[in-house]
């Protein structure tokens, strides 16, 4: 699992690759909520490289979410694969978790 | 006041009625005058204290005539903290004697409510206290109140000869507070709702009259001891009518009466109020013990959202009624407009009781500590929190002015431009703000309302179709087409069904109604599965068995995407959908949000049985909650097994730090319940278990087999607690037995003596005994039977064995144990040459052969895999060998769980026929690229392991 991030726009924008599972989970919480605090608490998280989404991987996604949204930002997530997209649906995620089909979008969408 | 308290700037508060402050400063100049209270005219005489005053009296008569009425008082608010003033007020009431002469109370009790009036007042306006600390202040003068005014009556039964003086207050007679007093969130000017009982059992009663007539005119003249205006005001205006059955029943009702009301006629407002309940005068201790037995009828752990949709009605209607449509000032109610106070108490409430139930931390009373509550259990996020907190404390400031005016129980703002000039100008703003403050507070409030309870109207269409009839066909047929279903004659006449109350789960008008606002979501959701019209004949069948509603369509209305999980475990998991059927209570469990978070470790799951659990019901009614809460947690990890959220290896270590969770709970209990029947201490014991368990290897419908020990000679005292304790782990939780569970009982000596004859295996072949033997653990249990039950074990594994007849007992042993004729499929994991069953033989046998040379990695409990892990460690095994077939364990488990909970019909098998959906879910829960991959990688494991059997056992 890598998270790359980019800071050169408005929104900052994080890419993760592989599997966010129970030994990444960690890792990956500690990348957004760097991503949040350099990034405005606006942050788009781009899933296209994403392959595998554990329970504790929404863990650590509601934990980003939450510190973003106590702080007045947000985070969304674009390009998610139909597997982890069902997860989210089904767990009632995207209640809280806003889904977008491109990057553009997400990032338009804090302007919305 | 010691005006260094107030928030700054408040001197630039204005008074709205020039005259008034104008006459009020000379009114109390002249009082503080005639009275010497020079303290308070030297205050006046400064800017800043003549600014406060003049803001007081000039917004607020009521204020005005409380402050001039008792000067002496007045004077102290210039020389003293709030705090000590606050104190001095709670020291007063705490001291006072009850005893004392009425008049004398009454008195009393009404100087200290005006006071506490005044500091409410004042400190809530000058932003010296937030306004729930305002609130607080209030709710405890009305527990003094009622306090005082009980025990005055009580006491003076006890002088006429009526009652005997009991110890410890246990009179018998007591106050429940209730509302706004129960939560101690009261409004300024708001009466007090009591519900007043008695338990006769617990009354030493003496009088003449019957009990029932005394108790009714004590508690009348309670109401007028508190509500009788006297020169010096009152003290609260006091309702008794959240009792039961207020038209028919005394004031004061009898215990055992209450409860039977609550519990076969208790209405969804009657139980929603019993939240907020609080015992607050007179016998505290039966008021407490009256709440906890009522506990099971406000938070029932079944289903429960009808309760939900009953509120969320009833709010409808008030709005309805009420014509609030829009947010307005003039004339706006903050309490029941839309986004006002009673839809933010709605909010928390209905989130109470949906989960309350299951979630203990959502039992407490006050609407700001359970929204930080529902926040940290993410059932809302922080800024939903927030604006939901800051509208209530903003509704509940406007709400305190609109009643410190005149002492008004009111929440409408004024409908005249001056009346709502007032208003802003006693905020310490101006009119605009005021609306524009208000207007987005109610906004945000009533949208988050919205959005939690509501189905938005646009997506009623599929309904609408369904419900308009036979000539609507053409239409919901070309809907249900493209939703993905093929039978759309049949969709079309199952939903119809529902529509028209078929089942009796869709049998009333209400239901019918929900069934349309939910219709199309759960129509879109089915549409997404592998196969549609089977999901839906599943789900069909599932509210075909249900007995009545049960708030099914409730729930998904207010929780719009679990139509999503509906869908995939109707059409993709038949035998969690089975499990559903027997107890749809289970679905209650998903709603909680860390139900898709990792499952917490044994510990962590202990901690929350604790919390769960409580400690004073008896035995059998814990045993029944154990086992509910171990279905929901089993629940649990199937579903997130099912949607791949957990890795294989991860969802068998859940299974088992439930099934321990389980285990040493219920042996805890059961020791205590012997204990408490027999009166004298039981046998130290302890808990050893196999099989699965012991090897940490635990699969979807895995049974237990366990071993209860005990250090004592009483064999058959032994074997009448194990088999108590296997009934209980037997115990039904709705979908069936909690656990299948085989539990033997030995003394401690028999085991250590001879702990292969032990082993708990169905098996009555010696080398069964050892098999079981490498799968021993001890999983709880008096420390030091533990630790001499676990030498015996190990000592068993580790004397040395020959190998010759160790091999030949286990060919034996699998040649009993193989299917005739054994098959070829790949999928068929347990059986075929290769499976599970010859690899865990072939790792027992290792075990068994090498564990005297290498004890501390292998004579201890391990599964097939562990074991296989552990002699590669040992040096037992080449380590890519062990790791091939550990591997070859792992993904034929792997694939034998997601079948177990994926395939139920006997003609989906062999899997290669099964649906190419199923296959290719199968492929990815196992992270292949497809099925046909997944076969390939099963076949070369198999051959692996074959392999290994020839080479260790076959050809040695």
């Amino acid at each position: 699992m890598q998270v790359t991030t980019d800071h050169s726009g408005a929104v900052a924008l994080a890419a993760v690759t592989g599997r966010v599972d129970s030994s990444t989970a960690q890792d990956f919480e500690t990348a957004l909520v760097s991503a949040l605090d350099t990034g405005d608490h606006r942050v788009v998280l781009d899933c296209t490289e994403l392959t595998f989404l554990s329970s504790a991987g929404l863990r650590a996604l509601l934990v980003a979410l939450k510190k973003a949204n106590a702080a007045g930002g947000n985070l969304v997530m674009s390009c998610t694969p139909d597997r982890i997209r069902e997860v989210l649906e089904v767990s009632g995620f995207t209640r809280f978790l806003k889904l977008f089909p491109a990057v553009e979008e997400a990032a338009a969408s804090f302007d919305a | 006041m010691d005006l260094a308290a107030a928030a700054p700037g408040f001197d630039r508060l204005e008074p709205h009625r020039e005259d008034g402050a104008r006459a009020g400063i000379n009114r109390l100049r002249q009082a503080a005058e005639r009275t010497e209270a020079h303290t308070l005219l030297k205050a006046l005489d400064t800017d800043a204290g003549a600014a406060f005053f003049a803001f007081l009296f000039g917004n607020s008569p009521h204020l005005t005539a409380l402050l001039l009425r008792d000067v002496a008082f007045t004077e102290t608010l210039v020389t003293t903290s709030p705090d000590a003033i606050e104190a001095a007020i709670t020291d007063a009431l705490t001291q006072a004697d009850p005893r004392m002469e009425r008049d004398a109370l009454m008195r009393l009790l009404r100087v200290e409510r005006n006071r506490v009036a005044v500091m409410a007042g004042i400190c809530d306006c000058f932003g010296i206290w937030d306004v729930m600390h305002c609130a607080r202040l209030l709710s405890d003068m009305a527990d003094h109140g009622t306090r005082l005014a009980v025990s005055h009556l009580l006491w003076q039964s006890v002088e006429r000869g009526e009652l005997e003086a009991p110890e410890q207050d246990a009179w018998g007679y007591f106050a429940l507070a209730m509302g706004k007093h129960g939560s101690r969130e009261l409004n300024y000017s708001s009466d007090i709702d009591l519900i007043v009982l008695y338990d006769p059992d617990r009354c030493r009663y003496q009088g003449r009259r019957p009990l029932r007539e005394h108790f009714a005119r004590l508690t009348r003249d309670l109401i007028g001891l508190l509500e009788t205006r006297t020169a010096d005001g009152y003290v609260f205006r006091t309702d008794l009518r959240l009792r039961p059955n207020p038209s028919s029943t005394p004031p004061a009702v009898a215990v055992d009466f209450a409860l039977d009301y609550y519990q076969r006629m208790g209405r969804t407002w009657e139980r929603a109020a019993m939240i907020k309940a609080r015992p607050v005068a007179g016998d505290i201790a039966a008021g407490q013990q009256f709440l906890e037995r009522l506990a099971p009828f406000v938070w029932d752990e079944a289903l429960d959202f009808r309760s939900v949709e009953e509120i969320r009605s009833m709010s409808e209607q008030i709005h309805d009624f009420h014509g609030h449509g829009d947010i307005k000032l003039g004339g706006w109610n903050v309490k029941l407009g839309r986004g006002g106070i009673r839809e933010i108490e709605f909010f928390v409430h209905m989130h109470q009781l949906a989960h309350g139930g299951l979630s203990p931390r959502l039992r407490g009373a006050g609407v700001l500590p359970m929204l930080a509550t529902l926040e940290r259990d993410h059932h809302i996020l922080p800024s939903e929190a927030e604006t939901l907190k800051n509208a209530y404390l903003l509704l509940r400031r406007v709400e305190h002015r609109l009643q410190m005016t005149n002492d008004n129980q009111t929440q409408t703002l004024p409908s005249t431009d001056d009346g709502v000039a007032h208003i802003a100008r006693f905020m310490g703003t101006s009119v605009d703000e005021l609306g524009q403050r208000l207007g987005a507070a109610a906004r945000e409030a009533h949208t988050l309302y919205l959005a939690r309870f509501n189905v938005p109207e646009r997506e009623h269409d599929i309904a609408e179709s369904v419900l308009t009839g036979p000539e609507g066909l053409p239409d919901v047929s070309e809907r249900l087409g493209a939703s993905g279903f093929q039978d759309t004659q049949g969709a079309f006449e199952t939903l119809r069904g529902w529509a028209e109350g078929r089942h009796p789960a869709t049998a009333s008008e209400t239901v019918r109604e929900v069934i349309r606002a939910v219709m199309h979501d759960l129509v879109e959701a089915l549409g997404k599965t592998p196969d549609p019209d089977r999901a839906l004949a599943r789900l069909d069948g599932f509210l075909a068995a249900l007995p009545e509603d049960i708030g099914f369509f409730a729930m998904l209305r207010a929780n719009t995407w679990l139509s999503s999980l509906i869908a995939v475990v109707m059409g993709g998991a038949p035998r969690i959908a089975d499990r559903l059927a027997a107890n749809p209570r289970l679905l209650q469990a998903v709603l909680d949000p860390s139900f898709f978070l990792p499952i917490p470790d044994r510990p962590g799951l202990m901690e929350e049985l604790r919390e769960r659990l409580g400690t004073r019901q008896p035995f059998r009614g814990r045993v029944d909650r154990l086992a509910r809460w171990a279905e929901d947690r089993r629940f649990q990890v199937d579903v997130q097994t099912l949607q791949q959220l957990v890795t294989p290896l991860e969802a068998s270590a859940s299974r088992c730090h439930v099934a321990e969770a389980v285990i040493e709970t219920l042996l805890t209990d059961l020791l205590a319940d012997s204990a408490r029947r027999k009166g004298a201490q039981t046998p130290a014991c302890a808990i050893v278990a196999f099989g699965d368990l012991g090897g940490e290897d635990m699969i979807f419908g895995s049974g237990l087999d366990l071993l209860f020990v005990a250090d004592t000679d009483d064999v058959q005292a032994i074997a009448r607690m194990a088999r108590r304790f296997g009934a209980a782990l037997r115990r039904n939780a709705g979908a069936g037995r909690m656990y299948d569970a085989n539990v033997a009982a030995a003394t401690l000596a028999a085991l250590q003596a001879d702990p292969t004859g032990h082993a708990v295996t169905a098996d009555s072949d010696e080398m069964a005994g050892w098999v079981a033997l490498g799968q021993a653990r001890v999983i709880c249990g008096d420390a030091a039977v533990a630790e001499q039950a676990e030498t015996a074990l190990r000592g068993a594994l580790e004397r040395p064995r020959q190998a010759a007849p160790l091999r030949q007992a286990i060919t034996a042993l699998r040649q009993r144990s193989a299917a005739a004729p054994r098959p070829t499929e790949p999928f068929a994991v347990s059986q075929t040459a290769g499976g599970l069953v010859e690899l865990g033989l072939l790792a027992s046998y290792l075990q068994c052969l090498h564990a005297p040379d290498a004890p501390d990695a292998l004579a201890r409990g391990l599964g097939p895999a562990a074991t296989l892990d552990a002699l590669a460690k040992a040096d037992a095994l080449p380590e890519a060998e062990a790791q091939a077939l550990a591997e070859a364990y792992r993904l034929q488990r792997a694939v034998q769980d997601f079948l177990y909970l994926t395939l139920a019909e006997a003609a989906e098998r062999p899997v290669a026929k099964a649906p190419p959906a199923l296959k290719e879910r199968l492929a990815q829960a196992l992270e292949c690229d497809a099925f046909e991959t997944l076969e390939q990688r099963l076949r070369d494991a198999q051959a692996a392991a074959v392999d290994a059997w020839q080479r260790h056992l076959d050809a040695a």
